[in-house]
Order: structure tokens, then sequence, then C-alpha cells
């Protein structure tokens, strides 16, 4: 269990070598919940099947207007964007 | 005669908006138009006030990835974006610089379809697992529809959010490739933040069904960083969605440890198109996550729309309170109850 700590991703010009802003948690309530050790891939590989790389979308104009082509089980369908 | 120099007078109200949306702390502007509405009138004159400023920075472009990598983390930098032909981002945009802000140039107000759109198009790549990612802190996004048509397996979402301190006003959230369709682990936003803010907004599409099981609309789920979404907010938001699967959510927290204090709703319409065919009854609006203690899910005053109950002990009600408007069958007027049906 630690302190919640939220850093910023660059030091603020004039704020210390970490650049942190750190907020502590009111004395009332409850330790946060914070994992020391969290190793989540980056890249979420979804538990299906990747679809036909023919289903890409595309965006199309017509008089001004976007539409994206949507390849569905139904057929193709045009969205405005 | 007059000697008003009319592009003046148009940078000065240009000016006054971001001071009205950012506050009178603001950094550089920069303008991002798209080069197809080059006959716009708007695109001349925004060329001729946003002049490479006196240090040779660039401030008129026309990719949004480039307009971004011109701001200053911290600087109260501010991007506005035109809104007639969208912006299209080519790989997934990482919005890691602090206090960079993101403006439509819509003409504000709208939940749904703001009329400046980030955007793009074609399959995407594997590393594209979200349109927009953000980690930077005290960013702000406003009047800007985030529309995604990448359709790899491997991207996910259209917004991404692990950063701290964001607010979204006015803004649409949507997945439309026809891969998110079919992938259980697709949700138009993806959120792991730290006091993220969303005001006003549409999450979700109903044009086209999920055809997915157990898909959802929000999903709330740790990233790399292991932080929890913690104390976010949705005020006065839509979500909506088009399902032929009873088992969609709108709201689905991925396991106990995603949410730290709370994720509070405040006033949401939960919206699910059913009458057309294939559109279901869902059976729950919210998927608490197993045996949720690490935080809680707050629903004040919200409506769930063609579903069968807004959360249950069997889906996974742990730690989801409602109050007002959701036909809790526990407790007194006033009390949050968590729903059991």
């Amino acid at each position: 269990m630690s302190e919640e700590v939220l850093v910023d991703a660059q030091p603020a010009p004039g704020t210390d070598a970490v650049g942190a802003e750190v907020v502590a948690p009111a004395a009332e309530t409850p330790a946060p919940v914070v994992e020391a050790t969290v190793s989540a891939p980056e890249v979420i590989v979804p538990d299906v099947a990747p679809v036909s790389p023919s289903f890409t979308n595309e965006v199309v104009t017509l008089d001004g207007e976007e539409f994206v082509k949507v390849t569905t089980a139904s057929g193709v369908v045009l969205v405005r964007l | 005669m007059s000697t008003t120099n009319g592009n003046v007078l148009y940078g000065r109200g240009l000016l006054d908006a971001v001071a009205s949306a950012i506050g009178p702390n603001f950094g550089r502007i920069f303008v991002v138009l798209n080069s197809s509405d080059y006959a716009d009138e708007q695109y001349q004159t925004l060329a001729e006030v946003m002049k490479t400023d006196t240090d040779g920075v660039v401030r008129y472009f026309t990719d949004l990835a480039t307009a971004y990598a011109a701001t200053q983390s911290n600087n109260n930098d501010v991007i506005c974006l035109a809104a007639h032909t969208s912006h299209k981002v080519t790989s997934m945009l990482t919005v890691s610089k602090s206090r960079v802000h993101f403006l439509g140039m819509d003409s504000g107000g709208r939940f749904s379809n703001q009329r400046a759109i980030v955007s793009n198009s074609g399959a995407g790549a594997s590393t594209d697992v979200s349109m927009i990612k953000v980690t930077g802190t005290g960013c702000t996004f406003r009047n800007i529809a985030f529309k995604n048509n990448w359709t790899v397996a491997q991207n996910l979402s259209a917004v991404l959010e692990y950063g701290n301190n964001s607010l979204y006003k006015n803004c649409s959230i949507q997945n439309l490739g026809s891969a998110h369709l079919t992938n259980v682990n697709a949700a138009p936003l993806i959120l792991a933040a730290g006091d993220a803010e969303f005001h006003e907004c549409n999450i979700g599409a109903d044009t086209l069904q999920t055809t997915v099981a157990s898909g959802q609309v929000l999903l709330i789920k740790k990233g790399s960083s292991g932080q929890a979404a913690t104390r976010c907010l949705f005020n006065n938001c839509i979500f909506r969605v088009y399902t032929s699967q009873s088992t969609t959510a709108f709201v689905r927290v991925a396991a106990d440890g995603d949410i730290d204090r709370d994720v509070t709703f405040r006033n949401c319409e939960l919206l699910n198109f059913k009458t057309s065919s294939g559109g279901t009854t869902m059976a729950v609006a919210v998927a608490s996550a197993s045996g949720l203690t690490s935080g809680s899910m707050y629903f004040a005053n919200c409506h769930a729309f063609n579903c069968t109950d807004f959360a249950t002990a069997a889906v996974g009600n742990a730690a989801t309170l409602v109050i007002g408007g959701t036909s809790p069958t526990a407790g007194s007027d006033g009390i949050a109850v968590q729903p059991t049906a």
C-alpha cells in the first residue's frame, strides 16, 4: 500500500526534479488500492480472431460531408462522420 | 474611411474564444485545418491570421499530430480544430504532454456529433491500440467528436484515458470500425484515469449493430501504469448502443482493483436502440467486477432504457449503488441502494 502519487509526464518549470504533484489522500478516507507491481501488456490482444483485412473502413466525401464505409455482416453501410 | 484590419479583429475574436474555454492563462495557440478545405474562406483567413511567429514557431497546421508535436508540456498550449473536414490521425495519437488543450471550432454545446472531428481511415496497425491515448495531466478536450474507424484486431478504443485531471466537455467518443462489432475487448472509451471528468458527452454509437457477446460501451480497466480509474465523473452524459446481444453492458468493470474511490455517473441516460431489426433488450445496464471492493460506482439520477435490470447480483453488482430513477428494489427514497433483482 502506498500513498497516491500523481506525476506529470514532464516537470513543470520551477518544480522539483521529479515535477510531481503529490496529492495526499484525505485523512478520513481509506488508503487507496495501488498494486505495487503491475505488468499488464500495453497491447491488449483480443480474444477473437482478426477480421478479414478487406474489412477496412474508408472515409469518403460526398458533397462536402464525410461518410465512413463500414463492411458489416449485413453488407456495406455508409455512416456519416 | 475605416482603417481597421479585419484580420486583427478575427484574431482577437479567436483569442477571446480560447480565453472563454481555457481561461486567461493560455499558452500558444495553434490551428489545424484539413487541406481539403482550402476553398473555405475560413481556411484562407486563418492562414493570414495565424502566421509563423517571430520565434519561427509555426501556428497554422493541416495535420493534428504535427500540431501536437509543436506544443510544449505544461505551457497550456491550445490546439484549435476546424469544424469542416475531419482531422485524421495516421497512427495512435498519444497525448503524453501535460496541460495541452484541444478545442473544436464547433459552435459548441452539442451532446453528439460535434462538427470538429478527429478520425482515421483504413485498417490501422497492430500498435494502434486506440485512436487517442491520453497519459498527460490536465489536458482538455472540448467540442470534438472522436470517431474511430480502424479495423485492426488490436485496436480497441477511440479514446484510452490513462491521464490525470482530463476534462472532456461536449465530446463524442465512438467506435465505428467493423471489427469493433465483434471484438469482446473493444469499447469506445477505456478508462483508467485519475480524476477525469466528462461533461455533456456522448459515449458510444447506435449506428452499427454490435454482435459480440459481453461487449460494452465503457470499459473500466487498468493499463500498464497500474493506475485505477479514480474519482472519475460522468456528468449529464449520454451512452448509446445498438446490439444483438442481451449480454452487452453500457459500463463494465474488468476486475476488482480497476476502480479506486469511485467512478460517478450523474444525470446520465443509457440508451439501448432495440427497436430496429436485430436489436435486443440488454439484461443489465451495468456489469460490475466480481468482488469489487477497491472502489465503487455511483449512479445518481441515471436512467437505463431497454434494459431488463440496471444491475443484478447474477451478472455483477458489487460496489454498485444507484439512487433516483433506476427502480432499485430496496431502501427508501434518498438512500442509495444496491440494485438486486
